[in-house]
Order: C-alpha cells, then sequence, then structure tokens
C-alpha cells in the first residue's frame, strides 16, 4: 500500500476547501484529487471524508448540487461558496503560519 | 402542525436517500478503479466495500453533523420509548406508580412549604409592606392585646398600639405612604335573615383593603369616610365566607349583616385569593377600627370604649414604605414619633420607653410559618427519602431490562449505533418514565394538599390556606421529575452500554454471566432497605411519641365529655343578665336526657388557653424575690363531677355560690402541695386584686393548658363571683356525646334563639386537636414509612426473582445432584437475608444519626428507643423477608429435567 500520513486534526476541511476552489467536484474526485496532489501521501477516508463535507456544507463554506457525471450517472457536486472562499484564506493562512513554525522548531532543534 | 412534520420527516427521508445515492456512487468509482486496475470485477467489489468501512456508522455520523439530527433522533427516541413503555405494561405502571407517588408526595409537601413559607400575599407590591412591631428593655405599663412575647433575658416586644397613638403616626409620620391597622375580634355573633352564626371578625382601619391594595370582587371596601365615629356602619366581607354562607348572592351587597348586635350594611367582597395577613386564618367579616365600642363593649373584660385610651394596646399596625425611603429610615422616624406619644401620655420608666421593629411584611404575619417550618422540612427529608427509594426501584426496574435487552444493544452497536446514541436512547425512556411520573405526581399533589390540611386540621377545621398549585409549584414538580430521571436513569444506561459485544451475540440467547451484573442492583436494594429502615424508624417515633402523650394521665375523665363555646356578651347581656342566662342554660341542659351532669368554665381542659395571675397568700412567706404566679380558671357548678376530677379535701363548687355568698375557692392539689406543705388549706385566705376568697375545697391534680406541661398550681373560682364573659360549656354524657348534639342547639334556642354556639367538639377532640401536630406526624410519617416498605418489597422481590431466573439452570443441577427444595430455599433466602443484613448495617448507625435531628419534636423518648428500633427493624425485616421468600419458593418449585434442558 502507499506510504500515509495522518492527517491532522482540521486539516481535513482545508484540504477539500482547497480542492473545491479550483472546480465543482463530487466526494470520489476530492478524494482522488487530494490522493494525487499529495502524490499519494494522503489518502482519504470515506468514513471522513462524508461527514467532513457535510458539516461544511452546514456551515455554508459549500454548496451540493446534483449534476451529471461522466456516463451520464448522476452525482452530488460540492461547490465552493463566497464564505467558502473567505474560510479558505483564514485558514491557509493558519496552515501557513503553523507549518512555518513547527518546521522552524523541526528543523533547529 | 402535521404538515409541518410530515415535511420535516420527508426531508429527512429525502435527505437519507441522498446519502444512500452519494456513497453508492462513490462504491461504483472505486469499483471501477479496481477493476482498471485490473482487478477480477467480484474481488474488486469486495475491496472496494472493505475499503468503505463501516457504512452505517458513516451514515449517522453524517446524519449527526446534518444537525436537525438532534430533534429527529429525539422524535425518534420518543416514540421508540413510547413504543417500549407500552409493551412491556406491567413494569411500566411500577415504574411511573412509584415515581408518580414519590413525586407526587414531594409536591404535595412543597405545595405545603409555597404557601406557609414562600408565597407572598396576594397584594399590590408586597415587598414594600412592613409589619410595625416595637420593642422595650421592660414592658410598659400597658394593657396589650395582641401578639406579646420576651426573650428573658431580653427585650419585651409587642405587635400592637393604642388608638390614639396609632391615629397620630398614621396622619403624622412622613415615611409611609399608608399606615393601617387591624384588630383580631376572635368569635363574633354575625346574624343575617333572623340566623345567628359565630364569624371570624376583625376590625380594620378605613384604608386597610386600599392601602393593602385589595380590589373588591363585588360592592367595595371601606374608605377613610367609613371609619369616622358616627358614620353609617358597613361590613366588608372575605370570599370564602361571602360563598359559604350566602352561596356568592350579588344580592348580598346592601343586605344588613347584624354584627355583636350592631346593625352593618354588607359594602363588597374581598377576592377569592385574599385570606388576611396571617396565612392559615382567614376573617369572615371586617367592620370599620372605630366601631370598637359598639362592637366589642366588653373588651378583655372590660366594659369600654379603647378609642381615647393611651393605656390600652390593641391595634396591629402594618404600614407600606414609601419609595426610596429605606427600614431603617422609617424605623428611626417612627420609634421617635412613639417615644413622644408614650412619653406624653404615659410616664413610662427609662427601661420602658418603646422603640419600633420593623419587619418584612411580604410573606404576611408569620406565626404559622415559625410553627410549621421545621415539620414541613422534616416532613420534606422524608418524602425526598422515599422519592430516592422509588428511584432506586426504577433503576433496578431497569437495570433488569437492561439485561434483558443486551442483545437487542449489541446488535445495535454491531450496526454502528455510537455509544453516546444509544445513551440518549436509554436516558429519552428514563425522562418518559419521569414525565409520565410526574404528570401522575402533579395529579397526586393537587388532591393531597387539601388531603394534607385536613390532616392538619383543628376542631374549626382545617387552616384557611389556598393549596392549589400554583406555577411556582409546578415548576418544582417539573424540576425533581426531571431530576429524578436522571438518577435513576444515568447509572443503568451507562451500565447497558458498556458491554463487549462479540460474546454477547455469539452467546446466542443473551442471558449469560451472572453474579457481578447484579451487584449494582444488589447494592440498590440494600441502599433501600436502608433508606426504608430511616424512615420507618421516624415512623415509629412518631406514632410512639404520640402514644406516650395520649397515655399521659389527665386527671380527668375524657371520654364522653362534649364542648361547645357560647358568648352572652356578643348578644346584649352583660353583668347579673350574663349570670342569669348562664344560670338558665345550665338549667336545661340537665333537662336532656342522656345527660348525666352539666357545667361550664372560663377555660375547657387541655388546649383551649389559660389565665394566669399573681397571687397573694397571707402568712406564706415568700423567700426573697419570689413572685407568687398561679393558674386561675373561673368555672360553674358541679365542674369537677362533671369533668371527673376527684375532691380530695372539702368540698366543689356548688349552686350557691353566687353574687351574693361570700367568696371562696377551690385549689389543686400542687397548690396545695406547694403552699400549705404541713397544714390543711382548707379555712386559709387567698388574695389578688384586692379581692380574697376562702379555701373551702382541694382537688385533685388535672392537666389545665398543656398536656405536657407538670400540672400547676391552680385556683378554681366560682364564675358568679369572679367576673363572667364567653364560657365553655362541659356535658358529660352516658353514651356518644356526638348524638345529643342537635338536642343541645334545641335548648339552647330555647333560651334565646340569637345565642348561637360555637366550637362544638368532645373533650376527645379537643385534645386530639391539642395534638395536632404530633398526630399529623405520627399519620404522615406512617404513611410514608408504608410506602418506603412497599417500594424497598417490589425492589428487593425484583431483584431476587431475576436472580433467580438467571440461576435456573445452576438449580437444576444442584437439584439434579440431589439438593432438597428446602436447601433450594435456604440459598436464596440466605442471599435475602444478606441483603437485609447489609442495608440494617448501613441503616441503623445512620438513622440514630438522624433521630438526633428530630428529638424536639418527640414526647418522653430517647433517640435511641429501644421499643421504637425493635419495631422498625422487625416490621422491616418481616415485610422485605417476604418479598425475598416468594422467589425462594419459586426456586426450589424448579423442574431439574425443564432447567437442564433450557441450558
Amino acid at each position: 500500500m502507499n506510504p500515509k500520513a495522518d492527517l491532522l486534526q482540521g486539516t481535513l476541511d482545508l484540504l477539500i476547501l482547497k480542492t473545491l476552489a479550483l472546480e465543482p467536484m463530487h466526494g470520489w474526485g476530492i478524494s482522488q484529487r487530494i490522493q494525487q496532489m499529495s502524490q499519494d501521501v494522503l489518502q482519504v477516508q470515506q468514513g471522513s471524508l462524508y461527514p467532513a463535507l457535510h458539516r461544511l456544507e452546514r456551515r455554508d463554506w459549500i454548496d451540493a448540487e446534483w449534476g451529471d457525471s461522466d456516463n451520464n450517472r448522476k452525482a452530488k457536486f460540492y461547490r465552493l461558496t463566497r464564505a467558502g472562499r473567505k474560510q479558505l484564506e483564514v485558514e491557509t493562512s493558519n496552515w501557513v503560519r503553523l507549518s512555518a513554525a513547527v518546521r522552524q522548531i523541526v528543523e533547529t532543534a | 402542525m402535521i404538515t409541518r412534520k410530515l415535511r420535516s420527516l420527508l426531508r429527512k427521508r429525502r435527505a437519507d436517500q441522498e446519502l444512500d445515492a452519494e456513497l453508492q456512487f462513490h462504491l461504483e468509482k472505486q469499483v471501477e478503479a479496481n477493476i482498471a486496475r485490473g482487478m477480477p470485477p467480484s474481488e474488486a467489489r469486495a475491496a472496494a466495500l472493505c475499503l468503505f468501512g463501516g457504512v452505517e456508522q458513516m451514515k449517522e455520523e453524517c446524519r449527526d453533523v446534518r444537525g436537525m439530527a438532534l430533534l429527529d433522533t429525539l422524535a425518534q427516541d420518543i416514540r421508540y420509548g413510547l413504543r417500549m413503555m407500552w409493551r412491556s405494561p406491567a413494569f411500566t405502571a411500577v415504574a411511573v406508580l412509584s415515581l408518580g407517588l414519590g413525586i407526587g408526595a414531594n409536591t404535595a409537601i412543597f405545595s405545603l412549604i409555597n404557601v406557609v413559607m414562600l408565597k407572598n400575599l396576594p397584594v399590590k407590591n408586597p415587598e414594600q409592606l412592613v409589619v410595625i412591631n416595637w420593642a422595650a428593655k421592660q414592658f410598659p405599663d400597658i394593657s396589650h392585646n395582641g401578639s406579646t412575647w420576651g426573650r428573658p433575658p431580653g427585650p419585651f416586644s409587642g405587635s400592637s398600639l393604642s388608638y390614639p397613638a396609632f391615629r397620630q403616626m398614621q396622619s403624622q409620620n412622613q415615611v409611609l405612604s399608608d399606615m393601617f391597622g387591624f384588630a383580631d375580634m376572635e368569635q363574633t355573633n354575625v346574624v343575617v335573615g333572623g340566623h345567628a352564626e359565630i364569624a371570624r371578625g376583625q376590625l380594620a382601619s378605613g384604608n386597610y383593603f386600599s392601602g393593602l391594595g385589595v380590589e373588591p370582587v363585588a360592592g367595595r371596601t371601606f374608605t377613610a369616610e367609613d371609619d369616622q365615629p358616627g358614620a353609617a356602619p358597613v361590613a366588608v366581607i372575605s370570599f370564602r365566607y361571602w360563598e359559604g354562607r350566602f352561596g356568592r348572592d350579588v344580592s348580598v351587597i346592601g343586605k344588613t349583616a347584624t354584627v355583636n348586635g350592631v346593625p352593618f350594611v354588607i359594602a363588597g367582597v374581598t377576592p377569592p385569593e385574599f385570606f388576611g395577613l396571617a396565612p392559615g386564618e382567614c376573617p369572615d367579616i371586617w367592620v370599620p377600627l372605630s366601631m370598637q365600642p359598639r362592637v366589642l363593649p366588653q373588651w378583655g373584660g372590660k366594659a369600654l370604649s379603647l378609642l381615647g385610651v393611651p393605656g390600652e394596646w390593641w391595634v396591629e399596625p402594618w404600614g407600606r414604605l414609601k419609595p426610596g425611603v429605606t427600614p431603617q429610615q422609617a424605623t428611626a422616624a417612627l420609634s421617635l414619633a412613639l417615644r413622644q406619644l408614650v412619653t406624653a401620655e404615659l410616664a413610662p420608666g427609662p427601661e420602658q420607653i418603646p422603640s419600633i421593629e420593623l419587619r418584612a411584611g411580604d410573606k404576611g404575619l408569620r406565626d404559622l410559618r415559625a410553627e410549621f417550618s421545621r415539620p414541613l422540612f422534616i416532613l420534606m427529608s422524608v418524602v425526598g427519602l422515599v422519592l430516592l427509594i422509588a428511584c432506586a426501584n426504577v433503576a433496578n426496574l431497569l437495570l433488569a431490562r437492561a439485561a434483558a435487552r443486551r442483545k437487542e444493544t449489541a446488535v445495535r452497536m454491531a450496526l454502528g449505533a455510537g455509544r453516546q446514541r444509544l445513551i440518549r436512547q436509554l436516558l429519552t425512556e428514563s425522562f418518559l418514565l419521569a414525565a409520565v411520573g410526574g404528570a401522575l405526581g402533579f395529579a397526586v399533589a393537587s388532591r393531597g394538599g387539601e388531603l394534607l390540611l385536613y390532616l392538619a386540621s383543628s376542631t374549626e377545621g382545617p387552616p384557611v390556606l389556598d393549596v392549589h398549585p400554583d406555577a411556582r409549584v409546578l415548576a418544582f414538580c417539573t424540576a425533581i421529575s426531571l431530576l429524578t430521571g436522571l438518577v435513576f436513569g444515568l447509572a443503568p444506561a451507562l451500565r447497558a452500554t458498556r458491554l463487549d459485544v462479540s460474546p454477547v451475540l455469539k452467546a446466542g440467547l443473551g442471558g449469560g454471566s451472572g453474579s457481578s451484573r447484579w451487584m449494582l442492583g444488589k447494592a440498590l436494594v440494600a441502599v433501600q432497605v436502608a433508606l426504608s429502615l430511616l424512615v420507618l424508624l421516624g415512623a415509629s417515633m412518631f406514632v410512639r411519641s404520640l402514644q406516650k402523650l395520649n397515655s399521659i394521665d389527665l386527671g380527668f375523665k375524657r371520654e364522653n365529655l362534649l364542648l361547645f363555646g357560647v358568648d352572652g356578651t356578643l348578644s346584649g347581656y352583660k353583668d347579673e343578665g350574663l349570670g342569669s342566662l348562664y344560670q338558665r342554660i345550665q338549667e336545661r341542659l340537665r333537662a336532656i336526657p342522656g345527660v348525666r351532669s352539666v357545667s361550664l368554665s372560663r377555660h375547657s381542659l387541655v388546649g383551649d388557653g389559660s389565665s394566669q395571675s399573681g397571687m397573694d397568700i397571707p402568712g406564706y412567706r415568700k423567700r426573697p424575690s419570689e413572685r407568687l404566679v398561679v393558674y386561675r380558671n373561673s368555672v360553674g357548678p358541679d365542674f369537677f363531677e362533671t369533668m371527673g376530677i376527684p375532691i380530695l379535701l372539702g368540698r366543689g363548687i356548688t349552686d350557691r355560690d353566687n353574687q351574693t355568698a361570700p367568696k371562696v375557692v377551690v385549689i389543686n392539689e400542687a397548690l396545695a402541695h406547694r403552699y400549705f406543705p404541713n397544714e390543711s388549706p382548707l379555712g386559709k385566705r387567698l388574695a389578688w386584686h384586692e379581692k380574697d376568697a376562702e379555701v373551702v375545697g382541694v382537688a385533685g391534680n388535672a392537666k389545665y393548658y398543656d398536656l405536657r406541661q407538670e400540672v400547676q398550681p391552680t385556683v378554681f373560682e366560682p364564675y358568679l363571683q369572679f367576673g363572667i364573659g364567653r364560657m365553655v360549656f362541659a356535658l358529660r354524657t352516658l353514651a356518644d356525646p356526638a348524638s345529643i348534639v342537635r338536642d343541645v342547639r334545641v335548648a339552647i334556642a330555647s333560651v334565646d334563639r340569637n345565642l348561637p354556639l360555637y366550637n362544638v367538639r368532645t373533650q376527645v377532640q379537643q385534645i386530639n386537636s391539642a395534638l395536632i401536630q404530633e398526630r399529623f406526624f405520627a399519620e404522615l410519617t406512617s404513611c410514608f414509612g408504608g410506602l418506603a416498605l412497599l417500594l424497598a418489597s417490589i425492589g428487593l422481590y425484583g431483584v431476587m426473582s431475576y436472580t433467580v431466573a438467571g440461576r435456573t439452570g445452576e438449580i437444576g443441577i444442584r437439584m439434579a445432584l440431589g439438593a432438597a427444595k428446602a436447601d433450594i430455599t435456604g440459598m436464596v433466602l440466605r442471599e435475602v437475608f444478606l441483603l437485609m443484613t447489609a442495608g440494617l448495617g448501613i441503616g441503623l448507625p445512620v438513622a440514630l444519626l438522624c433521630m438526633r435531628l428530630i428529638h424536639k419534636q418527640l414526647y418522653g423518648l430517647n433517640v435511641s428507643d429501644p421499643l421504637s428500633i425493635a419495631v422498625a427493624i422487625g416490621v422491616l425485616t418481616l415485610v422485605t423477608g417476604l418479598a425475598g421468600y416468594l422467589p425462594a419458593r419459586r426456586a426450589s418449585r424448579i423442574d431439574p429435567m425443564a432447567a437442564l434442558r433450557q441450558e
């Protein structure tokens, strides 16, 4: 199996928002995209993905819409809302700060 | 309502369907991906499912996240809970009944506490009201009517002012927006339409109702003009009196009611919630304060108007603080005014100058509260214990049911139900039970409150209190219902959901491992036994205490004695006329068949008040600073014969001891013993208030004022020689005294039909009435003790039944191996007694400790009274033993073959 890394608490939300910032996508697509972009380091478990999607939807950071997928199958597509875009900025800057801080500690100590 | 429900239901179904579709899509994508990677289709599907993990669990999580889940699941839980309740009616009935009785008892006692101690007077802005009392280091030289009390060596206090002082302070003070006053008239003769009846009357100042902010429901209340000398006499009646005597007839307004011989026009009716200012004592009729000389010409035996007399203090003042005035400022201002008035008119000594003490008036006068706060607190604790026992019962039932539902629980957990979710479900069921129990309890309490009042009634009927549950009682009931739901529901819920799924599912029937599961249940039963012991011990102490009080040697015969009051002064008789009226009545009563003898006295014995006064005995050498104070009673001829008090020396009072005869007295043994220790008292003289009289007889000691008190030195004087007022007649009858009440009324009416008799009771009833608190305690705690015992027995029975059922197989093997029925019974009973002993072991020390808290309420008993303890333990052992014997017998009748086959 691929080398996996545990997702830090709360980072899944950031990854989902970031993925959706590019284009609307269904759940399967999101999980595949995260896996691809992380070069198979991050694998999102369905068990966490769907509750997270519903959570974000409930906070109005993403919208959902049923649309046609390939070969005419119905799929639920998620799209970033205006509030979601703002939240993405907040979480991105948080993440940058946090990762910079962690790196500093890890590399100097 | 229904459409909204339906819509939410539809929405929920759609959301669930969408989730299914979404996950289905994901799964299919995964399968495709697997196939694309070169897996055979069947394998690809399995791998995808494996990767997917617990679908139901994830769905549940998604539902939770959706938030509305909480309400949805609540509705679901409630539906499910109701179904469970419906499906096991026996369980539900026992649980709801236990809780209903427990919560009902608590709510009923609380509604009494509410009405006696917590409720504000139903008047305008009650928090502004103040009761105006005074205190002085030495009691001033006044005659005081109202409540007085002295706390030696502390200051003396009083609750009333003289009429001139009241009027002056009323008109001149700057600190009260209203100052109003009243005075109790006690028994008042009210004649309406030719029919005489005794009512509770009160004199009230013209601004009494307006100052309180009490609006009439019919007619009008007093105005300041009504209270002027020479004004047309008008009266106000209470709602209760209006309802009871006039059937709420509005035409009664404007009619004439003759109060103590003076015609008054009924002006209005007070609202139903207004019960006067003292909880428990509702006046029936109010007349203006300035009417005192006409309606009460003989106040305290003095025939005069008190309106202009500075030394007669009888008006009880209340006030309403002006906005912005603090009680301290008001106290200072009123004290100054009172000091000036008293100094000017009474020339008091420096220690006798009173100063004002203000008390909060928002909850009315406090007599009832002071009397009942401790008893109510004790009763509240007792019903609290009963409720705890009920909770333990329901918890035990729930544990038992959780055991029966282990398999169900395991299946649900295996299917992905979260533990929290299951706990929520089980707690919802508990709260449902509590809610139904609470509703039942509220219904019980609504009726129970009046029952409690009835139990607390004296010979004059139950105390007048409005015990209908109000918002506060409802809130209390709801709160304790929720609390009990949590108390009995939490432990079983936590326990039921803490299980390892796979062994339960594998174990087929889901019965399985025994002993540890029952430890909690058994511990609960032991606690129940301990708590029951506490309640039972309290009950047996109160019952024993009452028995002791009832078996006190009274010194007279209490059986077959009829008592009733007659007050000729209220119908205009005085002096000689009054005496001959009473003599004529006595003659008529003697002629009634079945009456052995008739007498009359100022106070009847035990529980009807007493008179006391200072006395001199010429020739008796007093110790320095000794003041002779004796009890006195004015009695008629045949008093000692009628009461059954023996005459030890000389003679009793006879018909010949009238106004013209030489003054004589009879003393009791206690007086003879103390003041004439070594000589015959016959022929000696006693002196008081410039009168003196010869001792002509010595009577045996008999209880007078108080049952518990040692018999005090007492003087009996002929009523014709020492001032007459209202009297209590006593009839010694051959048979049941109640059977001649009709004849008595006819006899009195034949003397004067405007002469009402009041407070008709037997001597036994009067003594019971004096023991009202003790009886109240004994009856209620016995009731609650029985309830506690019943609940604990159900608990023990339930636990032992389940234990036996769980050990059917084991018992079958034992019997197959040759154990006799007696062995099996013994085995189960041993366990029962172990539980009981554990309960008693915990309970007894705690109970004995708690008895110290109630020892003030006990008469003639040690807090560790061995008989009470023996009775409590005996009853508890017997009843719970029986409850444990039934399952034991069932165990011994198990058919070994059937049991083994089942295994």
